[in-house]
């Protein structure tokens, strides 16, 4: 049951393969042993290959054309905002 | 902070306006594709990305330059999207984001779309990508956040705890969790991905 916990401890860096070669061998080892967390390890396995399958949107050029313009209008807003409130102060 | 950022926030503090577009100019496709991916809806990432923008460029003069700016824009990012969802949940707001893009094709009119050559294989590869979506709005904000730095972009632990300002342990937790999460959004597609046990 204890290595079980310790094993829900090091699932995160086993899924993104940051244990250390010690660490990786204590869990590979309880895995072996172990059918609840060599499934729950699994099944998360197959969840990021899932989401690995998400694609960023392609942005077309158009976008960023018009971004720096919008960009700088909200900052000039901002800067009209603050001057009619010191002039207002 | 490299010498090319250096040189970039010298040029800002002396006054030159053409440093910081320079700056934006340099991280914007990134700084969108990790809106596209906190909320999930073009508009509201292109109004995240200028949000960070807008608070950088009033904070720059007090950066001190102890990160790259990109992982400063990054915490910026994070903690607006954070206090955005807080304050629309205060106002009771619940965007309904699951629609379809079928239903308003006209709303992502920049979005170049990747030609898929067969309708089935088009619409299957959309389904899936609204489900993902779908899985990742169920999501915290906090945890969501942790998931995207780590998954899409490829942060380690240690720099996400910094930028969310959380223990590793805190991260690795909400991290664990928002796998879990996700897991089990997205179980129904193991067997359509022939991710099924072999027995």
């Amino acid at each position: 049951m204890s290595s079980c916990i310790r094993c829900k401890k090091m699932m995160v860096g086993a899924l993104y393969q940051g244990l250390s070669s010690r660490r990786q061998r204590i869990f590979d080892a309880h895995l072996a042993s172990c059918p609840e967390c060599a499934e729950e390890y699994q099944q998360l396995s197959w969840t990021l290959k899932i989401m690995d399958r998400r694609q960023a949107p392609a942005v077309a050029p158009a976008f960023w054309e018009g971004f720096w313009g919008r960009l700088s209008n909200r900052l000039e807003q901002g800067r009209d905002r603050a001057y009619r409130r010191d002039w207002r102060s | 902070m490299d010498s090319h950022e250096q040189r970039l926030i010298h040029r800002f503090r002396e006054g030159d306006a053409a440093a910081f577009r320079e700056l934006v100019e340099g991280c914007q496709e990134t700084i969108f594709q990790l809106a596209i991916e906190l909320t999930g809806d073009w508009d509201d990432a292109d109004d995240l990305s200028q949000q960070v923008f807008i608070k950088a460029y009033h904070a720059l003069p007090r950066f001190r330059g102890e990160t790259k700016i990109i992982s400063w824009l990054y915490r910026i990012m994070v903690n607006t999207h954070i206090d955005n969802s807080r304050k629309e949940r205060a106002r009771g707001w619940r965007v309904d984001l699951s629609a379809s893009d079928e239903d308003h094709p006209e709303e992502e009119p920049y979005i170049t779309r990747a030609a898929e050559d067969d309708p089935e294989t088009r619409t299957a590869a959309r389904h899936m990508q609204d489900h993902i979506n779908r899985a990742l709005e169920t999501l915290a904000p906090r945890q969501r956040s942790v998931f995207v730095l780590r998954h899409y972009h490829d942060l380690p632990l240690k720099e996400i705890a910094g930028i969310l300002r959380l223990s590793v342990g805190s991260v690795k937790s909400q991290l664990f969790r928002a796998i879990r999460r996700l897991q089990k959004e997205l179980a129904f597609y193991k067997a359509e991905l022939g991710l099924e046990d072999p027995s």
